[in-house]
């Protein structure tokens, strides 16, 4: 079959689907321009023919479906040019309305953000900039509430997540006075602002409150860390070294690597999560999950790498010294902390977060 | 007779028959001489055809090919043309503003 048989079958084709469509009362001049096809001299012109009449049939087949007691638009009302584009108008303006107030609802715009974040990789977009995040306007929002009716959960719900360290330490203060049983949020709010001062007055207490955990000792031997790093600023690469046989460190890491268990203390706050998202209706997930930052404190993997090399280093001297008996014990500290932390992980899997 | 309202393109349609006004004429001769493309010729050519100002009938040109439609005007039709096209062209926007000029 040639191109032009080939266009003409189209064009007669795309019109007799058209004719079909199209409303009962438009049949008849449907029919009237497919007769006229055959007279149609170019194949193209033929081709922009058949699109002209299918358009048009369309455009009342879709009016006879938004209106179906019109019948299709009857055609002796003077419709043809300005009655369809007023329905048009109308039934469009109800669409974007209806379009509007769809995207005017939190759970679509949470849906849609949540949507489109998986492509903020591959074309390397910053889903909100620094600043508009930082304000974290949805999370101060609740706080203020939270705080306005003597909530302590959704205290701690915005303390977990704010950016702002002076502010969550304020809110975690004021939830553990309210409730002391949420003490654990001090460890929370401690391994994501780790500067803070208020650190060295909560460090003792979580230790009592939980003195199997290794956690606290690990947050003191960060807080020492700290301390230290920046009393060393400015001094010699050497000097620096020097500081890492500061005793108090390592001492805490003595007692982190002693500690039969390590709880970062997330599934307490995921436990109450559910219920602050549903008591405030909370609407962002992001902000909701922004508290997943603080799980496993990244110093700690530091601290502890750092820690196990001095012990592992104390084993092979007592190994080289023939005492194997007190070397294997050391080994066995290394191993048993990675135990420990890997039965944390391991946990974290099987629950799914 | 109602009369439909008329936009420049009508006008256009109503000239060609106002040139032959006895002729039946078909469609694709009328959209070449009019420059008008079959969606927009064809609503137009119904509604004159509801209004009465043109009427329309099927003629079978050859076997195994669809049957054409041809139009003329009606002798109201063409009463109707001459008296609307004699007039001065009416500023379109002004005659858009005019509730009942036209209106079925």
């Amino acid at each position: 079959m040639t191109l032009k048989a080939s266009l003409r079958q189209s064009a007669a084709l795309l019109l007799e689907c058209a004719i079909r469509l199209a409303p009962q009362d438009t049949r008849e001049w449907g029919q009237a321009m497919r007769g006229e096809l055959n007279h149609v001299e170019s194949p193209w012109t033929a081709l922009m023919w058949a699109l002209g009449g299918a358009g048009v049939l369309m455009k009342h087949a879709l009016a006879a479906l938004l209106m179906p007691g019109d019948r299709g638009l009857p055609l002796g009302r003077g419709l043809f040019a300005r009655n369809v584009r007023k329905v048009a108008l109308v039934v469009d303006s109800v669409f974007l309305l209806a379009t509007l107030v769809f995207f005017a609802a939190p759970p679509f715009r949470q849906g849609l953000r949540v949507s489109l974040t998986v492509w903020n990789q591959p074309f390397q977009v910053t889903p909100l900039p620094p600043s508009a995040w930082n304000r974290q306007g949805g999370l101060r929002a609740l706080s203020t509430r939270a705080e306005a009716q003597h909530d302590p959960e959704g205290l701690v719900f915005a303390a977990a997540r704010l950016v702002d360290a002076r502010e969550s330490a304020r809110l975690a203060d004021e939830a553990v006075r309210l409730d002391p049983r949420l003490l654990w949020l001090y460890a929370i709010v401690a391994v994501r602002h780790p500067d803070l001062a208020e650190i060295q007055q909560w460090i003792p207490r979580l230790e009592q409150w939980d003195p199997q955990n290794a956690l606290p000792y690990l947050i003191t031997a960060e807080s020492i860390d700290i301390d230290r790093g920046n009393k060393a600023a400015g001094l010699p690469r050497a000097e620096w070294r020097k500081a890492d046989a500061d005793p108090a460190w390592q001492s805490a890491m003595a007692a982190a690597f002693a500690a039969p268990n390590f709880d970062d203390y997330l599934d307490r706050l995921r436990e109450l999560d559910g219920k602050v998202v549903r008591r405030y209706g909370f609407n962002d997930p992001y902000a909701a999950l922004s508290a997943e930052d603080a799980d496993l404190p990244t110093y700690s993997g530091s601290d502890a790498e750092q820690f196990a090399a001095s012990v592992l280093q104390s084993g092979r001297k007592l190994e080289a010294r023939g005492d194997r008996k007190t070397a294997a014990k050391e080994y066995w500290r290394v191993a048993r902390f990675g135990q420990v932390l890997d039965s944390r992980r391991g946990h974290r899997r099987a629950t799914g977060f | 007779m109602e009369t439909p309202r008329l936009s420049p393109e009508t006008r256009r349609v109503l000239e060609r028959f106002l040139e032959r006004p006895t002729d039946w004429q078909y469609g694709y001769s009328l959209s070449r001489e009019t420059g008008l493309s079959s969606g927009t010729l064809y609503p137009i050519l119904m509604r004159l055809e509801k209004h009465r100002v043109l009427e329309a009938r099927w003629v079978t040109t050859e076997e195994g090919v669809p049957p054409r439609h041809t139009y003329r005007l009606t002798p109201d039709g063409l009463e109707f043309a001459r008296a609307k096209l004699a007039l001065p062209r009416p500023d379109w926007t002004a005659q858009q503003a005019t509730p009942n000029e036209g209106k079925a």
